[in-house]
Formats: structure tokens, C-alpha cells, sequence
């Protein structure tokens, strides 16, 4: 089975200050799998290494990536997304100045397209002449996962998506990814610190630290209590 | 002795000097070889512009009144890490403080001199206010502004007026006459130095330190204590009166101040020094500043009679030398900017770390060999 | 009565050509956050280009202002895609001080070409001339004005209905997440510089046909924009349009209380007191960053 994305030896460096180092995954289609750590443990960074940094950025990245298959040079957000690699960010996320159906139809031209995601989302359906940046934080969150659908991605970076948000809120939205990698077959890469929620609906779990791995493997086998208390604390959410 | 500088200092070249010779430390500091070169550079031809006839002398001293001016618009660069497009104006403001108080009858060389330095500061203070909230474009665009404004003032004012421009009194101080050739030269060369001393040692003062961390985080400044709006002002005050009395002097050696020297293309010729002889360095403001200033006159004057003698018309130049030398200047601008903001003091920089690395291979290879 | 109602006449038509300009300067920024002073320069070429064409190729008027207009855009797009594309990306302040350089090289290229001295471009649009209260409205304000009216009409048409206006939107907004997904800023740029250079050469045409022009006066032309994009908002490409009216109130109201030469102090200073004092414009987005 051809693996969605395999990555090997990331290294990612902010004006030469390293932040993450010789990470690696692997993310097959149809999975899960969740990025845990405390904050500034390198989940963003790995994440935005993946797709790549933009030359007005600070951030440089380097690593091994293979996208269905297909080795890819030096990366970047651009190229990537028309390859079917979609990253939703942490901040940053959505257009604030832009009204919900005027992005929608940037991502997508299709109407009947749109339409479909929108079903997923009835609440953004109620907001479509809204700006984005009147939107409260899981309305953000919604619009900017139906941006990414809308781009029918293979492979899915989901970057802090329970950052802010009610637990009611991320209970529904992992169950979300959950049923996009199990209906849909697609691979899912998703960094978070709502682990009691992570946990329920991956299938694989990389936890970092300090730049680095620090233990992975599927759920079901790992030790995860003795892993979690060692590394993130008490900070079972 | 404890070495300060924040990058420890390259190992002494071989030579037959004692390797804890405090001179060698100091020179083998990064960067300062660079400094040291192009000052040598600099000294070298100001004496021999001395004493090289009146044309070239005529060309010193203009290169000395745009040094003051460059080194002027530098100190807000240095100062308060912004480019401001108002240079001309204050020159303006300097000028025309000159030639007010010429026709008040006042003749002495040094009231007018402080008078614009005074002018120059006040302005600068005022047009540092507004300047405290902007920043990049904001700041090029109400400089900008400032620019047209003074020019439209200065300009409608000496209509009205005194329709030539203001005469100034010429330049006699005591019973000296300095107002040309090799006296003026000196003077101008004299000012020029204690300007580029007097802004040594006041980056050496706790002031050049604030501003150095104004350039480098604004934010981070602010953060760690520094108070940002007292010294962001006095970059801008200390701008405007180099700049304002650079004006003055100019003033002084084409005999008048009028306003339509002073527009948008002086502001634009002083920004292109600043870039091509490096925007980060105060030598680089005075290097930039003789480059641009000479090289119309050599151009004009050595090539045409090089290309003579190789058999080559240079007619054409000759004919639309301005136009030429100034899309020379401009193409010469962008590039800078668009590849190398440091100018040529980042490139002499360059060739300075490339030859140390080659040395510091050549030195290890030895080492092994011994 | 006649004379203020020509003022009047004579500052919209005025108005409307900073405004034109202004559009183009607002379509960079939005695109790109550069402020490009190479807009003058483009203004220059394309008039020159229209002046070639009707006296050396006797061309009819119009279809040489289109040719201008498209010479001109695509030779905008080459300079962005040739020169500042790179870096334009990752330094919008250098790039625009950068433009001046190349604004200088082109002044000075064309005034070698052309000389200084001014040129006037013939009566092409006719002499027919009317009175519209009180007012002598000549064919060529009327060109002018209909080029601006219809540009602009066609460029909010744009801007408002097809999926590359939305897209220039969201680089606006976003340049960033635009980019992650999937839309090319870099394209969206380009594009933004053709326009501006069709904005520039139709400005230049619409003022040429008024006025005689030197390199010089046309360069300063290209500064009077500042004042009516900040008066109506660096981001907004209606407020360019009010600016630019408002300006060209503003100085002939300058022009007729005070005299001609204060026009310079009036337009500037108004610039200076919105800086301070409201800087996103009349008509801009209330979030404008300290750049």
C-alpha cells in the first residue's frame, strides 16, 4: 500500500535557530494519525516544514518528502496544494476581510461543490454573507476546514484545531476528521494538545518534544498513560 | 585586556608582531579592515584633491557638502532604522535660514551655521513626532510630503520676495576669506570630520546604543526598557540639523540658497548615495556621497578624453550628459537596492570575510603540516 | 458664474485623471503592498507611444490609446515578472524604494529618445466644444473623462465578478493563506502590474491630450497621486476614484483662492493631515497595519 505521505529527517530552522529536528512520518490513507506535545515543542514548525515556508518568512525547512508516491523537491505551499496537500493552519486560518461564500467560491468554482461541503457545516450556511473575521472561533475553524475540503485534498495537515475552542466543539470536529479519513481515505497528519480527544480518534501517535520524536506508534500499542505523564504533564484536557 | 565585541576576534595574520598586540586585536576585528580601507581611501584622495587645482578642489568641496548632507540622512537611518525622502527639504530649510538672515544683514559665518543646525533640529523634532507612529511606507510617504511641501513653500516664498534666491555673505571668517578654492576646501573637509567624529562618538554613548537597538527591534527595545520615543526624536533632531547645515553650506558655495536646487531630485541623489555606498555604514554615507558627486565631472572630463584618444566618438555623451548620468545613477540605484542594500561597503565586507576564510585555510593547513 | 462652473469642470476632469492613476497605484498595493513609483515612468511611455502613433503612424486616436494602454501593460507585467518579483515577495518597502530607480532609468531613457522639451500632441479628438453650464467643455475633456469613467467601470467589473478579482481580494487580505491554498500570489501580481499599466498609459493619454507634456512634468504628475490615494485609501479602488476627485477640487479650489503656485502645498498638506490624522483614507479598510 503506497503510503499518502512519508517524511524523513525534517529539519526546520527560524533565521538559523533550529526548532525542529530529523523528524519523520508516515501517514497512509485512510488514517489518523495525531501529533501531541507541549507548547513550542515543534508541531507547527513540523508541520509548516512539510508544506514549506514562504520567501517572506523566516522559517527554512529541509527533508525527505514523499507525497503519494511522488518525491518532492523542494516544497512549497504552493506546489503542494495543487498536489493535493492541504495544511489548515493554526492562526491565519481564514480571510477575515472576505465574506464566508466569497471565500468558498474563491477555493471552489463549482457551485454544486460547495454546496456539498456546506451540508457538512449547516451552521456556516446560517453565515454566508458574514466576514470571516466576525466569525467566533469554531466558525473560523468550520470555514476554514471547508476551504481545505473544498481543495479535495489527499493528504491533510491540520495544524492546532482545538486551539480555543469549547470541548464540545472539538469532540464534534475530531469526530469530523475521524469520518474524513475513514469515509473519505483520506491521510490525515493533525497536531493538537487536546489529547483526551487526539486519542479517541487516531489510529497512530507521534509525541514531540523539544524539536524532536520522542516516543510514536499506534494507539492501541502504545503506552500512552506512561508516555504522556512523562512528557506533557498533567495536561490530559 | 577583556575584549568586548561581540564577535570574537579572527586570529592575528602571521606576522612578525607580537600576537597580544592590542592594535592587531582591534584591526582584525570583523569589519573594521573594511572601515580601515575605505577610510585610507578616502583620506588619500582628499589630500590629494588639495592640492590638485582649482577644478578638482571645485569637485571636493561639493563632495564634502553631500558628505555632510548623506551623513546627515544616515544618522536617521542609523538612528531610527528609517528612510525618509525629505533630505532636499532640509537642505532647503538650512539654506534659506542662511539667506534670511544674510538679507537681516547678519554675516557671520558661524551664527548662520548654528542658526541652520538649530532650524534643522526644530523641524526635525516636529517632523519626528508624526514620524514616532509611522514606519516603512508611512514614514517614505509624510517624508515625501514634507519634501514637497518645503519645496513649495521655500519656492513660493522667495517668488515673492526675491525672485534669484537669497544672496549669501561670502564666506570670511575673521579676516580669512574662505569663500573658494583651497581654503573652502579645508573648511568643508574640517566640518565634514568633526560631523563624522561627532557621530563616532555619540553611537559610542548611550544614545548610538539605543539606537542601535532601535534598528535592530523596535519591539524588543521597547520591551527591555529603552525609551523608544525620546531617542527615535533625537535621531530625527540630530538628522535635520546635519542635514539643515549641509544645506546651509551649500548654500554658501553656490553663493545663493534657491529653492529649486532643493526639489524631490536632490532628495532622490541623496537616498542613492546612501544605498550605494552602504546604508548600514557612515562611511558608506560619505563613500556614496563622493562617488555620486565625482563621477559626473570624471566621467565628463577623463573618459571623453580617454575614448578620444582611443579613436571613439563620444559626442553622444557629451550631448545628453545629464540624461545619461542620470539613467546611470538610477540603474545603478536599483540594482543596489534590488541585490545589495549594503552597497559597496557590504560588498568590500564580502571580499574581506572571503579572503579571511582563505587565510584562516591557508593558516590551518600549515598547522597541519607543522 | 461661468467661471466657477468651468473650475469646476476643469477640477473633475483633473480629478478624475489622478484618479485613474490612483486606481493603478491602489491595484499594486493591494496585490503586492508595494508603492510603486514607476507609475510615472509607465505614464511616459505610454503618452510617447500615443504621440508616435498619431503623428509618425497616423493612427486614429483611439486605437492608438489602446495600443498604448496594451503596449504599456504588458511591458508593466514583464518589469514585475523580470525585476521585482522576487523580491517584491519578501521586501515590499525596498521593492518600492526600488521603483524610483527604475521610474529615474525610464525618464531619463525617454528624455535622450525625445528630448526635454515639451510636446504637444495634436487635436486628435476633434474641436468640437460645447458650453455645459457655463462652462466650455472641449472634445478632449470629454475623451478624458469617458476613458476614465470607462476603465475604471471595467476595472470594479473585475475586481467585483470574475474569480481573478476574488483572487486579487484575497491576496489582499491574506497573501499567505492565498498561497497554501492554492492560488498564486505571484500571478495575481502580475497581473495587478498590467493593469496598472494600462491605468498609468490611459492616464497619460487622457492628460496628454489636454495638456502638453515633458518627461519632467509627467514624472510629478505621477507624485500628484499620493495625496488622492491616502485621501481616499491606500487599499480601496473606489476611494482612489473620490480622492482623486476630491484632490482635484481641493487644488482647483487652491488654484482659484490662492493662486497656481499653491496647489503643491495645498495637495501635500492635505497628504500630511490625513497621515496623521486618518491614515487608512476616507474610504479604506479601518485595519490598516504600521507598515
Amino acid at each position: 500500500m503506497t503510503l499518502a505521505l512519508k517524511v524523513r529527517g525534517l529539519d526546520v530552522a527560524y533565521r538559523g535557530v533550529p526548532a525542529v529536528a530529523g523528524y519523520s512520518v508516515d501517514v497512509a490513507p485512510g488514517t489518523l494519525t495525531m501529533v501531541l506535545g507541549r507548547n513550542g515543542a515543534g508541531k507547527t514548525s513540523a508541520l509548516r516544514g512539510i508544506v514549506g515556508f514562504l520567501p517572506s518568512e523566516t522559517g527554512r525547512s529541509s527533508a525527505d518528502i514523499e507525497l503519494l508516491g511522488e518525491k518532492i523537491g523542494r516544497s512549497s505551499p504552493l506546489s503542494l496544494s495543487r498536489k493535493g496537500l492541504i495544511l489548515i493552519a493554526e492562526r491565519n486560518k481564514v480571510f477575515t476581510g472576505m465574506t464566508v461564500s466569497d471565500q468558498l467560491r474563491l477555493v471552489a468554482e463549482d457551485k454544486a461543490e460547495r454546496a456539498r461541503v456546506l451540508d457538512y457545516f449547516p451552521r456556516l450556511q446560517e453565515r454566508l454573507d458574514v466576514r470571516a473575521g466576525l466569525l467566533s472561533g469554531g466558525e473560523r475553524q468550520m470555514l476554514a476546514t471547508a476551504l481545505a475540503l473544498l481543495l479535495k485534498p489527499q493528504v491533510l495537515l491540520v495544524d492546532e484545531l482545538s486551539l480555543g475552542l469549547a470541548p464540545g466543539i472539538i469532540a464534534e470536529l475530531m469526530q469530523y476528521l475521524r469520518r474524513l479519513a475513514d469515509d473519505d481515505g483520506m491521510a490525515i497528519l493533525a497536531a493538537d494538545q487536546a489529547v483526551t480527544e487526539s486519542l479517541k480518534v487516531a489510529d497512530f501517535v507521534q509525541v514531540m518534544d523539544d524539536g524532536h520524536v520522542v516516543a510514536e506508534g499506534g494507539v492501541a500499542d502504545l503506552d500512552v498513560d506512561a508516555v504522556l505523564d512523562m512528557y506533557v504533564g498533567d495536561e490530559k484536557a | 585586556m577583556t575584549n568586548l565585541s561581540k564577535t570574537a576576534p579572527a586570529p592575528a595574520p602571521t606576522s612578525s608582531r607580537p600576537s597580544g598586540s592590542r592594535l592587531l586585536r582591534m584591526l582584525a576585528r570583523k569589519g573594521t579592515p573594511t572601515n580601515v580601507f575605505v577610510a585610507v581611501i578616502l583620506i588619500a584622495a582628499g589630500i590629494w584633491a588639495s592640492s590638485a587645482g582649482p577644478f578638482v578642489s571645485l569637485i571636493g568641496q561639493s563632495c564634502a557638502i553631500f558628505a555632510i548632507a548623506a551623513l546627515g540622512q544616515s544618522i536617521l537611518v542609523g538612528g531610527a532604522g528609517q528612510i525618509a525622502f525629505s533630505g532636499g527639504a532640509f537642505m532647503a530649510l538650512g539654506a534659506f535660514t542662511g539667506g534670511l538672515l544674510a538679507r537681516a544683514g547678519v554675516t557671520n559665518f558661524f551664527v548662520i551655521i548654528i542658526a541652520s543646525l538649530v532650524v534643522g533640529a526644530v523641524v526635525g523634532l516636529i517632523a519626528g513626532l508624526p514620524g514616532l507612529r509611522f514606519r516603512g511606507l508611512y514614514l517614505l510617504l509624510s517624508s515625501i510630503a514634507l519634501q514637497f511641501i518645503v519645496n513649495s513653500l521655500t519656492q513660493n516664498y522667495q517668488n515673492a520676495v526675491d525672485q534669484p534666491g537669497f544672496v549669501l555673505p561670502p564666506l570670511i571668517i575673521g579676516s580669512v576669506d574662505f569663500s573658494s578654492g583651497t581654503p573652502l576646501y579645508l573648511l568643508l573637509v574640517v566640518v565634514l570630520l568633526l560631523v563624522y567624529a561627532g557621530i563616532a562618538a555619540v553611537e559610542r554613548t548611550g544614545v548610538g546604543l539605543a539606537w542601535k537597538a532601535l534598528r535592530e527591534s523596535e519591539v524588543a527595545a521597547a520591551m527591555t526598557g529603552v525609551d523608544v520615543v525620546r531617542w527615535k526624536l533625537y535621531a530625527f533632531a540630530a538628522s535635520g540639523a546635519v542635514t539643515g547645515m549641509a544645506g546651509a553650506l551649500f548654500a554658501y558655495w553656490v553663493g545663493r540658497a534657491d529653492a529649486a536646487s532643493y526639489g524631490l531630485d536632490l532628495t532622490i541623489s541623496i537616498v542613492t548615495m546612501l544605498y550605494i555606498g552602504g546604508i548600514r555604514s557612515r562611511l558608506g554615507a560619505i563613500l556614496g556621497a563622493v562617488i555620486i558627486t565625482a563621477l559626473p565631472y570624471f566621467l565628463q572630463s577623463q573618459v571623453s578624453s580617454w575614448l578620444n584618444n582611443a579613436g571613439i566618438n563620444f559626442s553622444f555623451y557629451l550631448n545628453n550628459q545629464s540624461e545619461i548620468d542620470a539613467a546611470l545613477f538610477s540603474l545603478l540605484f536599483l540594482l543596489v537596492v534590488l541585490f545589495e542594500p549594503g552597497g559597496i561597503m557590504s560588498l568590500l565586507g564580502k571580499l574581506e570575510s572571503w579572503l579571511r576564510g582563505l587565510g584562516r585555510a591557508r593558516s590551518t593547513r600549515k598547522r597541519d603540516d607543522a | 458664474m461661468s467661471v466657477i462652473s468651468q473650475a469646476v469642470w476643469g477640477a473633475l476632469v483633473t480629478g478624475s485623471l489622478y484618479g485613474l492613476v490612483g486606481v493603478g497605484f491602489v491595484l499594486l498595493y493591494r496585490a503586492s503592498k508595494v508603492l510603486s513609483f514607476t507609475q510615472g515612468g509607465f505614464m511616459l511611455i505610454g503618452i510617447y507611444l500615443f504621440y508616435g502613433l498619431i503623428t509618425a503612424g497616423h493612427v486614429p486616436f483611439l486605437l492608438a490609446a489602446l495600443i498604448s494602454a496594451v503596449v504599456v501593460a504588458i511591458v508593466s507585467a514583464l518589469v514585475y515578472v523580470a525585476v521585482f518579483s522576487r523580491v517584491a515577495a519578501r521586501e515590499p518597502f525596498t521593492t518600492s524604494v526600488a521603483t524610483l530607480g527604475l521610474a529615474g532609468v525610464i525618464t531619463a531613457v525617454i528624455a535622450i529618445i525625445f528630448g526635454t522639451s515639451p510636446v504637444t500632441v495634436p487635436n486628435v479628438a476633434g474641436s468640437a466644444a460645447f458650453s455645459l453650464a457655463g462652462a466650455t467643455v472641449t472634445a478632449a475633456d470629454l475623451v478624458s473623462v469617458a476613458i476614465m469613467v470607462v476603465v475604471v467601470a471595467a476595472i470594479i467589473v473585475i475586481l467585483r465578478t470574475t474569480p481573478l478579482g476574488l483572487r486579487m481580494k484575497a491576496v489582499a487580505d491574506n497573501p499567505s493563506l492565498s498561497v497554501h491554498l492554492g492560488v498564486s500570489a505571484s500571478r495575481v501580481a502580475t497581473a495587478a502590474w498590467a493593469m496598472a499599466g494600462l491605468t498609468a498609459a490611459l492616464g497619460g493619454v487622457a492628460f496628454a491630450l489636454r495638456e502638453s507634456v515633458d518627461p519632467t512634468g509627467v514624472a510629478t504628475l505621477g507624485f500628484y497621486a499620493f495625496p488622492a490615494i491616502i485621501l481616499g485609501g491606500l487599499d480601496s479602488v473606489p476611494g482612489a476614484i473620490g480622492g482623486g476627485l476630491i484632490l482635484g477640487v481641493l487644488q482647483g479650489a487652491a488654484s482659484f483662492l490662492f493662486g497656481a503656485d499653491w496647489i503643491d502645498l495645498v495637495s501635500f498638506g492635505v497628504m500630511l493631515v490625513f497621515l496623521l490624522v486618518r491614515p487608512t483614507g476616507l474610504f479604506g479598510r479601518a485595519e490598516v497595519q504600521r507598515l
